[in-house]
């Protein structure tokens, strides 16, 4: 699991009516399934979304590395680019590092440091509250670009760019 | 971290300690400290600092910066140092201009060697001085075949003292020039770096007065004269470095070389590399810091009279003062314990005939010909914090 955030539905299990070994090495197997499970199809994969007013249709890895990581802020058609970050640890955010460099959170805090305290590069603006504030966010600025979770996305946003884990 | 949209006030740091058992011998991080790790002690001078930084957004477009940093230092042991004071007018997303007092970035992350935590190791392995200017820089970023380049000029006058074996140099008011192209896409990185700048001030130090004024009747005198003398010296960089990133493996290695008339090349390298296992960061790194060791004689044959031997001498060891030959192995492990705090844990084999990290009177009171190589092994241990 990347993170506990939606570890499975155990509530109903019945875990304190059993008794025996039997039962409690059911439960161990049952633990192992659903945790491998979880694993491997838990999360729909991230994937890099902006208005869907934008006129950018899809982005490639190298161009999200370039405006995330602050080399080069702009759209493949010259408009700005301006990426929106998920606040404190948040697991998209884990993810989405995770995917798009396979960085920890601790390297990419530790790169913008870096260019911070050297004046160079303001880092991507931390958008504050859960996900849906950070959505309505990217939907909200002109030129912005974000990561979520795929799956249901509301249709002002579109998919830029999807990255497998 | 105090954030707000306009104003922001951050800070880093470092608690670092060393240790070596060389007798004789002061180990210091970079060439501004004279007093550093003595033998023997535990020592937290060397790398311990702290940096606050004012970041204030006055427009869209105007950005001004201050930073200060308390820090083991020449004259003034942790009295706070102004080492930025900027005012930045961004053009667009990809292009500014900084007037006032800046970071030389001449060297690969050459204007963050204080941020402990945006680095891997302790300290970096060479530590280029001066550090900093009072001047403007310019910047622009194209797209080019997938990644970025990045173009940079910068024109001042620098600043910081620092120490050598022929005392305390003060590299105020040196005018410079350099420019710089960094080239990114993926994980690599090539950067080119080019520069020079003319020493305005000379040694200050009684014994080497008395030395200008023996020289003056020597054969070869005025050609020792111009090896020593460092007022209006000139001196030119260029730097080639390559730099690997991908995932849990960071790589970097750097080549550069400083000429100045009189003075062989000083040619220095260095290269790390690092892997990340989960929070541990295993890493390994080289320098080598090398320049041709002869010396200029003063043409007066030894054993003539005690004076002109005593000349020859001094003569030889103020041009012994000027050399660096140096290598150094360093292992280490860093072990990050969350989003603003790493602690690293290393150990540095520093082998030396000239040196540069170790501060070996004995060694520097010695002609370059008459010196032996030396070792020291220097274990130091640090927490770098953001805040």
């Amino acid at each position: 699991m990347e993170e506990g955030d939606s570890v499975l539905p155990f509530r109903g299990f019945p875990v304190l009516s059993m008794d025996g070994v039997m039962n409690m090495k059911a439960l161990f197997l049952a633990l192992l399934v659903l945790l491998a499970l979880g694993a491997s199809s838990g999360h729909a994969e991230i994937v890099v979304v902006a208005g869907a007013d934008n006129e950018t249709r899809a982005l490639s890895r190298e161009d999200v590395i370039n405006i995330f990581m602050g080399r080069y802020r702009r759209f493949p058609n010259g408009q700005e680019a301006v990426p929106l970050e998920r606040e404190g640890d948040a697991p998209e955010r884990r993810r989405f590092y995770q995917s798009l460099l396979n960085k920890r959170l601790e390297e990419i805090h530790a790169y913008w440091a870096r260019l911070r305290f050297s004046g160079r590069t303001e880092p991507p603006r931390v958008i504050p509250g859960g996900r849906d504030a950070y959505l309505r966010a990217i939907t909200e600025t002109p030129g912005a670009i974000g990561y979520v979770e795929g799956g249901d996305l509301p249709r002002d946003l579109r998919v830029l760019l999807s990255l497998p884990e | 971290m105090a954030d707000d949209d306009r104003f922001r006030f951050s800070g880093f740091g470092t608690l670092g300690a060393s240790y070596h058992d060389t007798p004789g011998t002061i180990f210091r991080r970079d060439i501004s400290q004279r007093n550093g790790a003595q033998s023997g002690v535990l020592s937290l001078r060397p790398d311990s600092m702290l940096g606050l930084q004012f970041d204030a957004r006055l427009t869209d477009r105007l950005d001004a910066m201050v930073q200060l940093i308390s820090r083991e230092s020449i004259d003034d042991a942790y009295v706070p140092q102004v080492s930025w004071a900027y005012l930045k007018y961004k053009l667009g997303s990809e292009s500014s201009v900084r007037i006032g007092r800046m970071g030389l970035e001449f060297y690969l992350q050459g204007d963050s060697v204080e941020i402990g935590y945006a680095n891997l190791m302790v300290r970096p392995q060479v530590i280029f001085y001066p550090r900093g200017f009072d001047g403007v820089d310019v910047e622009n970023t194209f797209p080019l075949a997938g990644g970025a380049l990045r173009l940079k000029a910068m024109t001042g006058w620098t600043h910081g003292k620092l120490v050598s074996g022929q005392g305390v140099f003060d590299t105020a008011g040196s005018p410079f020039v350099g420019a710089l192209a960094e080239y990114q896409r993926e994980s690599w990185t090539v950067r080119l770096a080019a520069g020079g700048l003319k020493l305005r001030k000379d040694t200050s130090d009684p014994e080497l007065d008395a030395l200008r004024q023996g020289l003056a009747m020597a054969p070869r005198g005025a050609q020792i004269l111009d090896v020593i003398s460092m007022s209006n010296r000139r001196q030119n960089f260029l730097s080639a470095s390559l730099a690997y990133d991908a995932g849990p493996l960071q790589t970097q290695a750097s080549y550069n070389i400083i000429a100045s008339p009189d003075w062989p090349d000083r040619r220095i390298f260095y290269a790390n590399a690092g892997y990340r296992l989960e929070r541990f960061t295993p890493y390994i790194g080289f320098s080598a810091m090398h320049m041709d060791r002869d010396t200029v004689s003063t043409g007066i044959p030894d054993g003539l009279s005690p004076q002109t031997d005593r000349l020859n001498a001094a003569a030889s060891i103020a041009q012994s003062m000027l050399k660096v030959n140096q290598d150094t192995w360093t292992v280490g492990l860093r072990y990050d314990l969350g989003n603003n705090l790493a602690i690293k844990a290393q150990a540095d084999l520093v082998h030396y005939i000239d040196p540069s990290s170790m501060v070996d009177s004995v060694q520097e009171l010695t002609p370059a010909g008459l010196r032996e190589w030396k070792r020291a092994t220097v274990y130091s241990l640090s927490v770098d914090f953001l805040f």
